[in-house]
């Protein structure tokens, strides 16, 4: 079965995924996912009624023990953003 | 509340967990005061490449939530991942727990004006804080000492009916993790923190209302309070206009409890869950939950009630020395030898005229509480008139002296020896002759007597015994 | 004599402890030849030149004083530039990196650099592994030292080159679904993909969680049982690494094959693999019962959707994965500081049109109303493949198929076609899902003097049954 994307669901796929797309960007896209979730459609053909995958591995109960250890020094933690920052705090424009 | 309508709440509770280190790294998870970005590292800032590894403690605290709430605990269970962007969300997805939280099902029994009230809880999962922002004259300041920090949250279901139950579940609630050294659940810390779904319904329908507004955020149980009576007057206005109020997540304008629409494209929220495949699964066993029941202990509901069934405290009373951990423990210790039958009364001074001197006056430092004790079972055996009890605890808390000290200094001792109270009690039978037939008429009358008679004493009688001597010489 | 740079880890160590040549004339000779080479062919991203000439001269002191020094006490080596390297670029390959700089290595880092190997250089790959060509790099094409005119295979593309050419004695790529092992077929070195939970992938950056592994890329079967020895083993940061013991992987290579199974895979030798690849996969089978193997055909019967349910899984959790990269903390700094603006131009700007398709499709696959059908229809699948994967290894002791079904294409011919380009990766890909290890090894070349080269997947933790069989491969071809 085809899939088809429109370019509008394109543009609400990249507004969740947060990227910025030009409109030229999104008919490209439209094209290439919709061939690609056609591509996929095929897994329907599987039978899996029962079937669960539960996880990559076999490990269970995998924990580290509650004791705290020395964190990056906070110009470490800042060195990306040395310009960007003042007193110890990232700044960016405001969240609203 | 407008009687027009009934309130129908359900609750979202964040606690804070009192761990040494964070949820999924080992940086120290006590960030509050510390300067911003010292408590980081790769997992908790979200560096490409770091990666998650869960608190085992962390997860025991929120099994030993479970528990205390009724839960049913999830055998086998897991971490999902909650996808959204923001920037105090370091890796642009929260490690929470989808649809196999640690606690299913459970409930909580609170006290309302018509008897306890079971509130059910939905679930109790695991999850991770975000990193702060700071929003100042147009920029955000982002910390990310709190990213990472351990969180559990309580989900109710839509139970409430009134303010005044929201606002006793949350006090349980905060008493029951206090209790259990979950979180320290202070909330001018942000150890506890509450999101809101309310709606309203009109009187006497059944069915749950088709619309439900959230209010996220909430700092503390007076703003939550505030919270519920703007939103029962907006909702009640748009109702009364017979429209229909939009389902919505609101923000919090202040603390006033004015909430505002947030832009709507936010509440479009699609988080696209999917189990967290950097964490192995985790299976609870009946060994681990054992383990974790023996770590619980007697909870505020339960200790209430047997200090009201055991020893026969004043439900009010009860209340005040229940209320945290401290004062009820510094209360059993005093009580620990002390009489059964007494016990009822201490709880009443200590609640009482204790509580006050707390407030209002300075306590010397050779003062010890086991003096509250001495003086109540003096004043039950009568050995002190409550009178002069009272001033002996004031100047016992303030001078540090002992009891003893001060009964003798200032002769509290109560005249017990019978002989020498009747002594007294004839002498002033005998010299006030119209008193006497007045009271034979009327018994109300041997007042005046029994005042004489204490008077001359000192006051250092029983005045029940005087009294009592006075009405059988009258016969 | 050969260059030095053409050593094996193996010969170079015996030469550095018989004091025959040293580390820093060893690290010049790759440096040298790094030099040589980087112009046609850009393996790497980064070279540490300096502090790896420093790093050999300071072993070389060590070792004349007869101090303690690690297994790798002086051998140059490549990281593929998805590891976090502390104080150096770490890029994956990506313009939405352009410029971090992190704070901190990367386990596989500290292992080998506790060894005393010496990091020489970052290599280029697809960004986030997004590929088998190399051709998608912000930081370049990287061309096959053994035909520029072809791709090295992909995504650790420029460890598959610089280890075919000598720039380090080995390297360390990742593999998601394949990115050790095609770069390894077209180059013709030794890739291993470990099982998942062998190593460590901390410091790794993350394409699809539950796929990638961190393995060798190497001249021969030995060093790549060598290295492993080193890197492989339980991390308390990574919580999926497996607490098995590592075993001496290097002690049974010699072990004899005799009476052991070779599962052939009938699904992985049909249509659209070339004759000559075919021909090579069959001679290598003769070289198999020469051993005293006794040969079965085996049957994968889900192979045509393991395509589909590899790509359904991974790309959602690499839209997942790849949410981090906002440009609020590191990285790509788009000139605009409203966050919001900030993350979706940062996205914008720094995403390929590779990155970006990923991205979406995954976002589109785990998104409400979809998740039932994409994602968690492919998991499905994917327990359906686990199953039958299994259900092989109760009857073979390996299977044997080719890595890729054609040698190296020329750089461009696929690039235009996301699908085609997939459907090249079919028997690669089909591991990652399952966890098993699988190995990549030259087993000669086509028509146009191309490596061939052959895989050989064995059952969970079967590392040592893999360089087993490869090895006696190895040197049966030798003789």
């Amino acid at each position: 079965m085809k899939k088809n994307i429109t370019v509008e669901d394109v543009k609400k796929i990249a507004i969740l995924a947060h990227i910025e797309l030009t409109d030229e960007e999104a008919i490209t896209y439209a094209k290439q996912i919709g061939a690609i979730l056609t591509y996929v459609e095929k897994l329907n053909e599987v039978d899996t009624k029962g079937v669960e995958f539960k996880s990559q591995t076999d490990l269970k109960n995998v924990f580290r023990e509650d004791i705290p250890k020395p964190s990056l020094d906070q110009k470490d933690v800042l060195r990306n953003r040395l310009s960007k920052s003042k007193g110890g705090s990232l700044v960016i424009s405001s969240v609203l | 509340m407008e009687s027009n309508y009934e309130l129908i709440i359900g609750l979202e509770v964040h606690v804070q967990s009192k761990t040494k280190s964070k949820m999924f790294c080992s940086c120290d998870s006590n960030y509050f005061n510390t300067p911003p970005n010292t408590h980081v590292c790769p997992v908790c800032f979200g560096l490409p490449g770091a990666l998650p590894v869960p608190n085992r403690r962390a997860v025991e605290l929120c099994i030993k939530t479970s528990l205390a709430l009724n839960c049913e605990i999830s055998k086998d269970t897991k971490f999902d991942r909650k996808n959204y962007f923001y920037p105090d969300l370091p890796k642009g997805f929260q490690i929470s727990q989808y649809d196999k939280p640690i606690g299913l099902n459970g409930n909580l029994e609170i006290e309302t004006v018509s008897g306890l009230k079971r509130i059910g809880i939905t679930r109790v999962h695991q999850e991770e804080d975000t990193g702060k922002s700071i929003h100042n004259n147009g920029e955000t300041f982002l910390d990310f000492n709190k990213s990472g920090v351990p969180l559990i949250e309580i989900v109710s279901e839509p139970d409430f009916r009134t303010k005044e139950e929201v606002t006793t579940y949350c006090k349980r609630l905060r008493q029951i993790v206090r209790y259990l050294k979950i979180s320290n659940a202070d909330m001018e810390r942000g150890e506890m923190r509450f999101e809101l779904n309310m709606s309203l319904r009109k009187a006497g329908e059944t069915s749950l209302p088709n619309y439900k507004v959230e209010v996220k955020n909430i700092a503390s149980i007076s703003v939550l309070e505030k919270v519920i009576d703007y939103e029962i007057r907006r909702q009640s206005e748009i109702l009364d206009q017979g429209e229909t109020p939009k389902q919505e997540t609101r923000g919090l304008i202040d603390m006033t409890g004015e909430t505002t629409s947030q832009r709507s494209k936010e509440n479009e929220a699609d988080y696209r869950y999917f189990p967290e495949p950097d964490i192995p699964l985790i299976e609870i066993s009946d060994e681990m939950i054992s383990k974790i029941r023996k770590e619980l202990v007697e909870l505020p509901q339960q200790k209430k009630e047997r200090y009201i069934k055991d020893f026969g405290i004043e439900a009010s009373n009860a209340e005040t020395i229940i209320s945290d951990v401290q004062t009820y423990k510094e209360f059993e210790t005093l009580v620990k030898n002390t009489d059964k039958a007494v016990i009822f009364e201490v709880a009443k001074w200590y609640t009482g005229e204790y509580f006050a001197l707390q407030n209002n006056s300075i306590k010397n430092s050779n003062f010890s509480p086991s003096s509250l004790v001495e003086l109540v079972t003096l004043v039950t055996e009568k050995k002190i008139t409550r009178a002069n009890a009272k001033d002996a605890l004031i100047e016992s808390y303030t001078t540090g002296k002992t009891i003893e000290e001060i009964i003798k200094e200032k002769g509290y001792e109560v005249v017990s020896d019978m002989g020498q109270i009747e002594k007294v009690v004839d002498t002033i039978m005998s010299s006030n002759p119209k008193a006497v037939d007045d009271a034979r008429k009327n018994p109300n009358a041997a007042m005046f007597l029994v005042g004489q008679a204490m008077r001359e004493l000192k006051g250092q009688a029983d005045a029940q015994s005087v009294k009592d001597l006075i009405m059988s010489k009258l016969k | 004599m050969k260059n030095l740079y053409e050593l094996t880890v193996v010969e170079a160590l015996k030469l550095l402890e018989s004091r025959e040549i040293t580390s820093f004339e060893l690290v010049t000779s790759c440096l040298n030849r790094i030099e040589e080479m980087e112009p046609t062919i850009n393996a790497f991203i980064h070279i540490s030149k300096e502090s790896a000439l420093e790093q050999a001269k300071a072993i070389d002191e060590k070792r004349a004083k007869g101090e303690k020094l690690g297994r790798l006490a002086g051998i140059p080596y490549s990281l593929k530039d998805v590891y976090n390297t502390k104080d150096l670029p770490t890029t994956a390959g990506s313009k939405v990196l352009e410029g971090y700089v992190s704070p901190y290595d990367a386990t596989v880092q500290r292992k080998l650099q506790s060894k005393d190997a010496i990091l020489i250089g970052k290599t280029n790959c697809d960004p986030f592994g997004f590929g088998s060509s190399t051709e998608n790099s912000a930081y370049g094409i990287t061309h096959n030292p053994i035909d520029t005119e072809r791709v090295p295979g992909g995504s650790s593309g420029g460890s598959g080159a610089a280890v075919q050419y000598g720039g380090g004695l080995f390297s360390i790529g990742e593999d998601t679904g394949g990115s050790i092992r095609c770069p390894a077929s077209f180059c013709g070195i030794v890739g291993l993909k470990p099982t998942y939970g062998r190593v460590s992938r901390y410091g790794s950056i993350a394409y699809a969680s539950s796929y990638d592994t961190v393995g060798p890329m190497t001249k021969d079967v030995r060093d790549s049982a060598l290295i492993l020895e080193i890197i492989a083993g339980i991390d308390e940061l990574d919580a999926t690494t497996s607490n098995d013991p590592v075993p001496t992987y290097q002690s049974t290579l010699d072990t004899s094959l005799k009476g052991k199974r070779v599962g052939v895979v009938k699904e992985y030798l049909g249509e659209g693999v070339d004759s000559d690849v075919k021909d090579a996969i069959l001679k290598a089978i003769e070289v198999y019962k020469e051993l005293g193997c006794e040969i079965v055909e085996i049957s994968l019967p889900n192979t045509e959707y393991a395509i589909a349910a590899y790509y359904v899984i991974g790309i959602s959790e690499a839209s997942s994965n790849l949410a981090r990269m906002d440009g609020i903390r590191f990285g790509l700094d788009v000139n605009t500081n409203e966050w919001k603006e900030k993350i979706i131009k940062t996205r914008g700007e720094g995403f390929s049109p590779e990155e970006k398709r990923r991205v979406m499709v995954g976002t589109y696959a785990l998104s409400a109303g979809y998740a039932d059908k994409y994602y968690n229809k492919a998991q499905q699948v994917r327990a359906v493949l686990k199953q039958d994967m299994l259900k092989a290894f109760e009857n073979v002791d390996i299977l044997l198929t080719p890595t890729m079904p054609v040698t190296a294409p020329k750089i461009g011919e696929n690039t235009d076609d996301p699908l085609k380009m997939w459907l090249m990766d079919a028997f690669t890909v089909t591991i990652n899902p399952v966890g098993v290890p699988a190995l990549s090894i030259p087993a000669g070349k086509d028509s146009n003097g191309m490596p061939i080269g052959m895989q050989l997947i064995g059952p969970h933790f079967g590392e040592d049954i893999l360089y087993n069989f490869a090895y006696q491969y190895e040197q049966k071809v030798k003789e």
